[in-house]
């Protein structure tokens, strides 16, 4: 009975640990893009991975950081445990404290402490720009702890007298080094190893601040892509390196039990076959030499022009960016994140230099109010004129000096028709949101500004207001709608809605068109109050040296090929009447995606709130977040 | 003599922090000599050796090798090899590599490895086990290992910390032979540390007797246990009872409230000194025939002897005799002039030789200074 328990236990255990990881497998190889259904083998989204070249660029630059940040590491780690090991006590002792703060620090600490000497640095010195050198800098410089970690105990569990024996044998200090303490150490070597690899490999924090604007690695690539519905690519990508790691552990896995078992048994040692040590020997100079060649080309790539332009994830048809390169001959480095906020910090953070950005409308006023935006030279755009009268002069740059708009959209709220009256939804009202009948299948976006912009509206106030009376009211049916929501979420509303998880939500028009497609009972409506409408633009930061290609860029992105190009990967509106001819009229004819000229006359556009609304906003959103998770 | 003197250490003085270890050694060992540094646990032996070796700097002092001065010279180009305390093999590697690692760092060709490799084994019994991997072998293997891996570089001098000390009674007895053997045939310099004085007293041609990081006494085997210089090194060569005594003149000194004849001369007059009297030497006699007399407190049979604890006067002697006797029963003790040895007073007159507080097994608890080392070499 209790061996059965046991066996029970260790079972779960291990289901534990390794169902999401087939799970995950399982779904890399889902014939159609639903994270619930599984419909047919397929290698689509291999192909769509491999076919994604801001991926498999980032993915390249995670392993070359990861590999060399490794190595080097690896080796100051290993002669500082030397040194470490060989000290007395009292200096020690204060030695390994100083090395594992690093390691119980925030990385948030670590990232932000090497930026701002990066910075600092960089700003004196004038070596270089933040990029793939502070990066790696940053990356060897938190992985060593972790090797020191790792070989100490290997050295501390040796007896010091065979190095003094290596000596007395004729060894030079070195050699004894490499002849005889080396072997002994090699297992907590091979760990630090793959420790620093894995954790540079996965590293966000640190690289998102330490990177500077041309080099992007695969967790911020990855992490960028969330404010779109997530993509089974991600499956895809995760089970190959899930693959890498395994084979990677058993191959070190195998070689030490094999080690031991030939120790314990008493029989031949088994000195490492010729052939493993020189397989490991190629691997080893491989790494090394297209790292070599990596860092060189680098170094010779400076001279052209670059263009550093920073996006949305899984915001632009890439083949966009190499079209670009070949006719114009500048390189493009193109690197993406995840939310305005975040694009914000980083621009204004003075470790990356941006040429073009593309923000969305608040955030453009507030850019501008913070003299970070350059005036444009329309003459160098001439394709400005394609942009529809509608999309320009708007709230956020009123006289139109500073952006180009990209793609819109407005706000929508969805239902399912099988669990929504038809009568409950007949006046198109934000009301909807606040109907108890449907209490707790409702969910609300997890931003303060869409939040009370929906609150706002709901009375029938500006979303812009600046009546604090109107900021009250709007917190107060807030509160009140709280117990009948189910939840306060961003990119779960695709799963929760396909999956009729709940029945009603606030989105955005273009993504509404995703879900519809997995859930045909999902419809929706642009709120008759009037709906936020949001304004992605091209903006150059005043900081940009190659002002005059960025305009090029932006021209560019405005020929009406390539618009069309864009607004098919995207799916959000496009604000080019070129490509509106051009595109499909079941997209364009779509009165969600393109409603008419009255509806759009009631939306609104987010402006930048002053400092006082805002404190106000995030008070009243602490409110109503800090006791929705008490309950 | 002098032209064959291979080592000498002069004034060498090594401290740790405020803890002089080293006071002021002065040592020469000639060539082809078996020398064993003999004293208590922590009393510097194997750090005597780690300056010959060339692991330990001294503070002060010269290390001279064949006539030069080696204090420069790194322990990798110093013609001695050392077998460690726990022998120090390389884990990684077979016995075989292990054997061979000296050469190799030479660059010997691989066929002169081999046969001087196959050489080696047979000279420490360990034929066929070439490809064993070394954590496979048993205490007494390993200390094989260690023995031919030094012998295999052909050094002019082997040091030897203590390297019997893990291995139990019988193995060590054999392998005492066996090395005394080894020495002998291959004619090298032996310096060998112990802190068992039978093991020294077996198979050195000179002692050094050392405690508290000085030498209290060179000499050979039977110079230092038929005349220990002072109480520290009778009572650490082999059972002693130490007494105090008056020289009244040349020949004649008094103890026990009794005037002995002896054979020491040279002191002053009424000299207080100590006296040493050791257990085999005292015959056991009818109490009106003897120049002492005593009562037996404690009986204990040794095989050969019995060991019996006699209180004289307040003064508990160990004798040893073959004539049993009990508990209780009163005895008459004589002792011939040539027992008797004479020793200037030292600072450890008084510390040693009184059995009053005897038990064999404190006697066999303060022996193995093994778990003394382990904790010492941490550091
Ligand atoms: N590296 C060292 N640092 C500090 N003290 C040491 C060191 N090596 C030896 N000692 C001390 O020196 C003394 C003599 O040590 P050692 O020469 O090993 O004695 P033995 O070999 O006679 O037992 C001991 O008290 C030991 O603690
Ligand atoms: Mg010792």
């Amino acid at each position: 009975m209790k061996k059965h328990l046991h066996k029970l236990y260790g079972f779960l255990i291990f289901a534990f640990l390794y169902a999401p990881i087939l799970v995950m497998v399982v779904y890399s190889f889902n014939g159609i893009k639903s994270r619930s259904v599984f419909d047919g083998f397929s290698l689509q989204w291999y192909q769509a991975l491999f076919d994604d070249r801001l991926i498999l660029e980032s993915f390249y630059n995670s392993l070359i950081v990861a590999a060399l940040s490794a190595l080097i590491a690896t080796v100051i780690g290993t002669f500082a445990a030397v040194g470490i090991n060989k000290m007395k006590n009292r200096p020690k002792q204060a030695f390994l404290f100083v090395n594992n703060i690093p390691v119980v620090n925030p990385d948030i600490v670590t990232a932000i402490s090497m930026m701002i000497l990066f910075v600092f640095f960089l700003s004196v010195t004038r070596a270089m720009e933040m990029g793939f050198w502070t990066l790696l800098i940053a990356h060897v410089t938190f992985n060593i702890p972790y090797v020191v970690l790792n070989v100490l105990p290997k050295l501390r569990g040796m007896d010091n007298n065979i190095y003094d024996a290596a000596l007395d044998l004729g060894c030079t200090p070195i050699k004894a080094f490499l002849k005889v303490v080396l072997p002994q150490i090699m297992p907590g070597i091979i760990t630090g190893v793959i420790m620093s690899f894995t954790l540079s490999l996965d590293d966000f924090i640190i690289s998102y601040f330490n990177s500077g604007t041309s080099f992007q690695t695969l967790p911020i690539t990855i992490y960028s892509m969330t404010k779109k519905p997530y993509s089974p690519k991600i499956n895809a990508l995760s089970t190959l390196l899930f693959v890498f790691v395994l084979i990677l552990m058993l191959i070190v896995n195998l070689r030490q039990s094999q080690n031991e078992k030939s120790k314990n048994k008493g029989g031949k040692v088994q000195a490492t076959s010729p052939v493993v040590k020189r397989v490991i020997a190629v691997a080893l100079s491989a790494v090394i030499v297209v790292s070599c060649a990596f860092v060189l080309v680098r170094l010779n790539s400076t001279s052209e022009i670059v263009l550093n332009v920073y996006n949305w994830g899984e915001y632009i048809d890439l083949t966009v960016i190499d079209r670009f390169e070949e006719e114009y001959g500048i390189t493009v480095n193109y690197t993406t994140f995840d939310q305005n906020e975040s694009m914000y910090t980083k621009v204004i953070s003075g470790s990356a230099d941006y040429d073009i950005v593309i923000p969305s409308d608040y955030m453009i006023s507030k850019m501008i109010e913070e003299d970070l935006l350059a005036e444009l030279d329309f003459d160098n755009i001439p394709n400005y004129a394609y942009i529809d009268d509608a999309y320009k002069n708007l709230e956020f740059d009123p006289e139109n000096k500073y952006s180009v708009p990209y793609t819109w959209g407005t706000t929508v709220i969805m239902y399912n028709d099988k669990y929504v009256d038809p009568e409950d939804v007949a006046d198109k009202s934000i009301n909807l949101l606040w109907n108890e009948k449907y209490a707790g299948n409702i969910l609300m976006f997890d931003n303060p500004r869409d939040v009370f912009g929906l609150a706002l509206k709901k009375s029938g106030y500006s979303m812009n207001s600046l009546n604090p009376d109107e900021w009250a009211q709007a917190a107060a049916d807030l509160q009140t709608q709280k117990p009948i929501i189910s939840a306060y979420v961003m990119d779960q509303i695709f799963d929760k809605m396909i999956s009729e998880e709940a029945y009603i939500a606030p989105y955005y028009a273009g993504d509404w068109l995703i879900i519809a497609e997995e859930n045909e009972h999902v419809k929706c409506y642009i709120p008759a109050e009037g709906a936020n409408m949001f304004v992605d633009s091209m903006c150059v930061l005043k900081s940009s040296n190659n002002k005059e290609a960025a305009e090029l860029f932006i021209n560019f992105m405005c020929e009406t090929e390539i618009a069309v190009l864009n607004a098919e990967a995207i799916g959000y509106a496009t604000p080019h009447s070129g490509a509106m001819a051009e595109l499909d009229p079941e997209i364009t004819g779509n009165e969600i995606i393109y409603p008419d000229k009255e509806v759009l006359s009631k939306t609104e556009v987010f402006v930048n709130l002053p400092q006082d609304v805002l404190t106000q906003q995030s008070n009243y959103w602490i409110d109503l977040k800090i006791e929705s998770s008490e309950e | 003599m002098e032209n064959n003197v291979l080592i000498d250490l002069k004034n060498i003085c090594v401290s740790f922090g405020d803890d002089q270890i080293l006071k002021s050694i002065n040592l020469y060992i000639r060539d082809g000599e078996f020398l064993t540094l003999l004293g208590p646990s922590g009393c510097g032996k194997t750090t005597t050796l780690r300056v010959i070796a060339g692991f330990q700097s001294p503070d002060t002092g010269d290390v001279v090798f064949e006539g030069k001065r080696i204090n420069d010279v790194p322990a990798h180009k110093r013609q001695v090899n050392t077998i460690f305390q726990r022998y120090a093999l390389f884990p990684h590697l077979n016995v075989y590599d292990n054997i061979a690692f000296g050469l190799r760092i030479k660059k010997e060709k691989e066929n002169v490895i081999a046969e001087r490799v196959t050489e080696m084994l047979s000279l420490v019994n360990l034929k066929g086990f070439e490809r064993r991997a070394v954590s496979s072998l048993s205490g007494g293997q390993q200390q094989r290992v260690a023995i031919a891996r030094a012998l295999a570089v052909r050094p002019k001098v082997l040091l030897l910390d203590e390297p019997l000390g893990a291995l139990d009674l019988k193995l060590r007895k054999d392998m005492q032979v066996e090395l005394k053997k080894i020495q002998q045939s291959l004619g090298i310099t032996f310096i060998y540390v112990t802190h068992d004085q039978e093991e020294a007293l077996s198979m050195s041609d000179t002692i050094v007797v050392m405690d508290n990081g000085v030498i209290q006494q060179i000499g050979s085997p039977t110079d230092i246990y038929n005349e220990p210089k002072n109480a520290f090194v009778a009572d650490f060569i082999g059972e002693s009872n130490i007494v105090d005594g008056v020289m009244l003149k040349d020949c004649v000194v008094e103890f026990s409230g009794h005037r002995f004849e002896c054979l020491d001369k040279g002191f002053a007059e009424n000299e207080d000194v100590d006296v040493v009297v050791r257990p085999e030497d005292v015959d056991v006699v009818a109490t009106d025939k003897g120049m002492l007399k005593g009562i037996v407190t404690s009986v204990t049979f040794k095989g050969v002897h019995y060991e019996i604890i006699v209180d004289i006067g307040g003064f508990k002697w160990m004798i040893q005799t073959t004539d049993k006797q009990d508990v209780g029963d009163k005895i008459g003790l004589f002792i011939e002039p040539d027992a008797i040895h004479i020793m200037k007073k030292s600072e450890y007159s008084g510390k040693y030789g009184d059995f009053s507080s005897f038990s064999e097994e404190f006697d066999e608890l303060s022996q193995p200074d093994l778990v003394a080392e382990d904790s010492e070499d941490e550091n």
